[in-house]
């Protein structure tokens, strides 16, 4: 398979993926192919502005790909977050009233 | 303020975190571009896409609109605004919450070569000595002739000094490009630790992925010898390629030619 052929299957892949709506998806996609149908019709075995254009689309695969991967890892791996800090005023037996004012500085919650 | 206790917590839509952070969820249904004056807009259902500073947000190809869209249509649920580099650079790009010059932009990115990291090599593992000279003089010798430029490396902690000329060429390069395309340019910089290397990936020389593998040798020479953490080390190495790419195709994009060169008529 020639490489942009596949550069192009895999970009159109992941914006399957990401689950784009109208007309969004549908621009995008047009844009895509019209780019490629511009860099790839050509009688020149080798084109500057093709190789260009080729790189340009493997960057964009490589952002869309690193991006899906990275989030879903990221959320895979998601902790519970920072605790809140009523929830850290009651490890210690306070309440979460922490105006400074004196009487408000319960020991016992 | 009454006694709350941690079960009374109420957890709404927009959850104020203790880090301050807030969490926005997706508050449009459409998202459409339109063209104003040569630039594109984005639409998020009738409201016009504004930048933190509140200014309308103005992009100047259709290729970078379209991908600024998509990082707003793809939002599902708890808006995630880490991951949507494109605006994000789009946004540094208009409002310039540093306010630089493009000459600044020039100068600050001339003085990270000091540091570069592609600079600096290890005096020991031998193997790991091996690998920087068999991963790293290819580039350096690339930007030598491309620019024709002196580069030196040292294996010191002391920083080799950048030659004038160095200085005085590659500043002149910098300065060709606009305001946009150095705010990419910066992050790539920045991401890499590394101006040698952002020159390369930038004029297409070098793959994002080559990039930065060649940017984190060391941690991956590290990883294969001791181990890999996945929830650390492939999410950093992850998130480097995400945003330096989005950054290279922010300045490609922002630089994009539109109109079709067409080629002479063939001769019968």
């Amino acid at each position: 398979m020639k490489p942009a052929l596949a550069i192009y299957r895999a970009i159109l892949h992941e914006i399957r993926l990401q689950k784009l709506h109208n007309p969004i998806r549908t621009d995008l996609t047009t844009y895509i192919s019209r780019e490629f149908k511009k860099h790839t019709v050509t009688e020149e075995k080798f084109c500057r502005a093709n190789e260009s254009a080729l790189f340009d689309a493997k960057t964009y695969l490589e952002m869309l790909r690193s991006t899906r991967l990275h989030r879903a890892l990221a959320a895979h791996y998601k902790g519970k977050g920072e605790r809140t800090i009523e929830e850290s005023a009651n490890l210690v037996g306070l309440t979460s009233d922490y105006t400074n004012s004196p009487k408000n500085h319960d020991l016992v919650s | 303020m009454a006694l709350l206790s941690p079960h009374k917590v109420k957890r709404s839509a927009n959850v104020r975190h203790s880090s301050g952070k807030r969490e926005i969820k997706r508050f449009y249904k459409n998202v459409t571009i339109s063209q104003q004056d040569g630039q594109f807009e984005i639409n998020l259902d009738r409201k016009r896409l504004k930048t933190p500073m509140g200014k309308i947000l103005r992009l100047p190809t259709e290729g970078l609109a379209l991908a600024v869209a998509t990082e707003w249509d793809r939002q599902e649920g708890v808006l995630e605004q880490s991951s949507m580099y494109l605006t994000n650079l789009s946004n540094a790009a208009t409002d310039k919450p540093v306010p630089q010059s493009p000459a600044e932009r020039a100068s600050d990115i001339l003085e990270f070569l000091e540091t570069d990291t592609v600079r600096f090599r290890v005096e020991e593992p031998a193997h790991l000595v091996q690998l920087q000279a068999l991963a790293w003089d290819p580039v350096v010798k690339w930007v030598q002739d491309r620019h024709q430029v002196e580069i030196t490396w040292t294996d010191s902690i002391v920083a080799p000094p950048v030659a004038g000329e160095t200085r005085e060429k590659i500043g002149r390069y910098l300065t060709s490009y606009d305001s946009w395309s150095l705010i990419g340019l910066q992050a790539i910089v920045e991401g890499l630790k590394s101006v040698i290397l952002a020159l390369a990936v930038v004029d297409r020389h070098l793959s994002v992925e080559t990039a930065v593998a060649l940017s984190r040798l060391e941690e991956e020479y590290q990883i294969a010898q001791w181990g890999n953490v996945e929830w650390a080390h492939d999410i950093t190495a992850l998130h480097l390629r995400a945003s330096v790419a989005a950054s290279v195709l922010f300045i490609h994009l922002n630089t994009e030619v539109s109109s079709t060169n067409r080629k002479s008529a063939p001769k019968s």
